[in-house]
């Protein structure tokens, strides 16, 4: 089995490109859904994060408050760290136990914005970026989830550069939008079958 | 108490009248006006007597035409003559130029063509009959009048509204503009109404519209074209309008019951703008998106164009994003 990392900064379109890859048949691992479902299901990850953050950030349905959660964390390098430790380890360890519910595919997928913050290229044989310039990424958030670009262009400087993460992926999906992306998958796909 | 001050009061005004008329240094004052006032009289009365000249406004009316003929331009009301005559003569023709004014055959000038040209001078007879004989008649002005005689041609021509239409930030016309009646009958000889394909309103500028607005418009005069009315209602409906955004799915069109799109993105960004009437009313559910089977399966582009099935017909400045996707066949 074969193991490739899908990642990119904030409105390159992994999600569209990932979405590709499951109608292709290939299982995708989706590391912020995973990490969300996680926040409800996990009791340990329950339990630290009160820890961290106090009682309120989880609602009177036991829900996580992820609003107030991004508040506590935004700015706060030494809170986000924290809750990274907390939260990464759970990820790769949830991913585990997909993976082996999908041993039998001979490509899976994981989707995720933090890569090698997670530490989640250590368990990955190859990685794939999808790439946009930063003006159409700006316009893909804005427009779809209501953000001002000063806001996405913050996001943006948080992550890691793309052009640094184009030099560490092994494959490079370009999304700039006149390029098609399917040709670029059933490519990639072909080449990971030889 | 009260009482006696006012009767002090008006003593004191009526001794300052008294010596205001009848001091001995006043009544030179007033035999100077006495003369002034003889000799204004004595030279109004000369003047009368002296020529002089005078420009006079005479009004015109137009006999009756017969039932098939209309005039289609715009005649005139009434006609200035300068006229050369002894002073009260003059101040009695002013007095009485209601009097003076002419009633006009028009069907005598009728020409063939429709066209008449007719020179004023023909009107002195008409007007020195109304004049003192020793009146002289020194200019007509205008000179002529043109007449367009048009045998009931007719034609229905629809009205363009020429308007600059300015509106303030974030609103926006709810439909177009409507213009009432939307079609106005002009009447003109054939040659004319040939040539004749609309009618245009004056120019109406409306800079910073905030509001809906109904006014009456002067439709723009055309030479020897007569209109059934010289006005229209037009209505402009202003509203505020607001920004909306929905997630909508790609629909595939007219597949096969064994085929399936798929569509990367499966949804695209639908953007529009909206009235505050009706932002309580639009609905996702409003808003259907497809790509055709067949031109699907005809296209040898990698992306295709999404057709707009479905939108509410009050939505404006609709865009989507992306307007185009990828595409695969998936069989059932």
């Amino acid at each position: 089995m074969k193991i490739l990392a899908l990642t990119g900064g904030i409105g390159s379109g992994k999600s569209t490109v990932a979405e590709i890859f499951r109608v292709l048949g290939i299982p995708v691992f989706d590391a912020d859904s995973a990490a969300k479902e996680l926040y409800e299901t996990s009791s340990a990850l329950h339990q630290g994060l009160v820890t961290l953050f106090g009682e309120g950030i989880f609602d009177e349905n036991n829900k996580l408050n992820t609003k107030q959660l991004a508040s506590i964390v935004f700015n706060n390098p030494v809170r986000l760290t924290k809750l990274n430790a907390l939260v990464h380890p759970a990820v790769i360890e949830y991913f585990g136990e997909w993976k082996q519910i999908h041993k039998n595919y001979p490509l899976i997928v994981h989707e995720t914005a933090l890569l090698y913050e997670a530490g989640l290229d250590k368990i990955s044989d190859y990685v794939a970026v999808v790439t946009a310039n930063d003006s159409l990424r700006i316009e893909r958030v804005c427009r779809n989830k209501g953000w001002n670009p000063e806001q996405v262009r913050e996001r943006i400087r948080r992550q890691l550069p793309e052009d640094i993460l184009k030099l560490k992926a092994d494959f490079i999906i370009n999304n700039e939008g006149h390029t098609a992306l399917l040709p670029q998958v059933t490519e990639l796909i072909k080449k990971l079958s030889e | 108490m009260d009482f006696k001050l006012k009767w002090a009061k008006a003593r004191r005004l009526f001794r300052k009248t008294y010596y205001l008329l009848f001091s001995n240094k006043n009544k030179e004052f007033y035999v100077f006006l006495l003369f002034l006032g003889l000799s204004v009289l004595f030279w109004f009365l000369q003047s009368t007597q002296a020529v002089s000249q005078s420009e006079l406004s005479i009004p015109l009316k137009y006999g009756k035409l017969p039932e098939h003929i209309i005039v289609t331009n715009e005649l005139p009301r009434s006609i200035k003559v300068t006229i050369r005559d002894k002073g009260s003569h003059l101040y009695n023709y002013f007095t009485r130029r209601r009097k003076l004014g002419l009633e006009l055959d028009l069907l005598r000038w009728r020409e063939e063509d429709g066209i008449s040209r007719i020179p004023l001078e023909q009107l002195k007879p008409a007007i020195f009959a109304k004049l003192k004989p020793s009146a002289q008649i020194l200019r007509i002005s205008p000179d002529s009048l043109i007449l367009y005689f048009v045998e009931k041609e007719q034609k229905d021509l629809p009205v363009k509204l020429n308007a600059h239409i300015g509106l303030s930030q974030q609103y926006m016309l709810v439909e177009e503009p409507s213009v009432l009646p939307a079609f106005v009958t002009a009447y003109a000889p054939a040659s004319i109404l040939d040539t004749l394909r609309q009618i245009e309103t004056e120019a109406l500028d409306l800079p910073v519209l905030k509001d809906s607005i109904s006014l009456n418009v002067k439709l723009k005069a055309i030479e020897g074209v007569h209109f059934s009315q010289t006005t229209v209602k037009v209505h402009l409906p202003v509203e505020e309008f607001t920004e909306i955004r929905y997630e909508i799915p790609v629909h595939g069109l007219d597949f096969p019951d064994n085929l399936l799109l798929r569509s990367f993105p499966s949804k695209v960004t639908v953007s529009f703008l909206v009235s505050r009437s009706n932002y309580q009313a639009v609905k996702a559910e409003d808003f259907r998106l497809g790509i055709s089977y067949q031109d699907l399966i005809k296209s040898k582009e990698d992306l295709q164009s999404i057709q707009l099935i479905k939108i509410p017909e009050y939505v404006r400045r609709l865009s989507l994003h992306p307007d185009k996707v990828e595409c695969l066949i998936e069989k059932k």
